[in-house]
């Protein structure tokens, strides 16, 4: 059992770093199978197409992520928008030691995959969209925490959480056009001052 | 002069959580307070000397033990 779940999880770790340093399209089950030292035969075992892969790379890395620097940076026993600076430093740090390691800002892994595969591949779209509203759910909960506590009056917390995820993802986007991950530094504390406001009705 | 010495243990962790418990552990000290890092995240050398220009706080000293990196830092 040790060796089979070595050996999966040494496809899945080799895959996600080619996936996350150059694209999904780009890398082949031979190049991930050579790097990994696996057999073709024993891929097709765990993963019955490079689709399958990726899907389990998607939930691999947003589980780690999840009860990792996700939990970290929304502990409930931080004040409700101090969770956001965190989320801004880990995003930072994590871009930060990645060029400084790689010589390239690599950008969010779920951010670069959408965009590559939105108009391709439908299963593998739903299966990021699913992350991000996920992800959107983190900052739903901040935001509904800071109104209950009087910290910011009452908004649309469900389309302000988006407004915040998608301001994430830009800027990472932007450092990761320009190279440099400062742009997440300069930028990220804007997070905190998006607003949707409740559609009141006429 | 006294300083209180707080150790945060963040062997095994990769970044960025070794800068995300750093900051919490930080928040919780008083200015001029001490807190040692133990790291074993190659990256987090770089990432806390960043940390500590960027936010003020002092790297009193840095350096390589048999159980890992560790750091010494000076609440600003």
């Amino acid at each position: 059992m040790n060796v089979e779940h070595d050996t999966r999880t040494r496809i899945l770790s080799t895959a996600r770093e080619l996936f996350h340093g150059r694209s999904y399209a780009d890398v082949g089950i031979k190049e991930i199978c050579d790097l990994a030292k696996v057999q073709k035969g024993s891929f097709y075992h765990f993963f019955p197409s490079k689709q399958d892969l990726a899907m389990a790379v998607i939930d691999d890395m947003a589980d780690e992520w999840a009860h990792g620097f996700v939990a970290e940076a929304f502990d409930q026993n931080l004040p409700p928008f101090e969770r956001l600076d965190y989320m801004i430093d880990a995003a930072y740090y994590w871009q930060k030691a990645a060029k400084d390691i790689e010589g390239r800002m690599p950008g969010c892994l779920f951010g670069n995959l959408a965009l590559e595969i939105s108009t391709r591949d439908d299963v593998l779209r739903s299966k990021l969209n699913a992350v991000f509203h996920k992800a959107s759910r983190r900052f739903h909960e901040a935001l509904d925490q800071a109104v209950e506590l009087g910290e910011i009056p009452p908004l649309d917390s469900e389309a302000t959480a988006a407004a915040m995820l998608a301001f994430l993802e830009g800027i990472i986007l932007l450092a990761k056009t320009r190279n440099d991950p400062e742009v997440i530094r300069d930028l990220g504390p804007a997070i905190k001052t998006l607003r949707i406001e409740l559609a009141h009705p006429n | 002069m006294t300083e209180t010495t707080h150790t945060l243990d963040a062997r095994g962790l990769n970044c960025p959580l070794p800068i995300l418990r750093t900051k919490k552990a930080i928040a919780a000290l008083a200015s001029g307070e001490i807190l040692e890092v133990i790291a074993t995240d190659p990256g987090s050398v770089k990432d806390l000397d960043s940390f500590c220009s960027q936010t003020g706080h002092e790297m009193v000293s840095s350096e390589e033990a048999a159980d890992g990196f560790v750091f010494l830092i000076r609440k600003a």
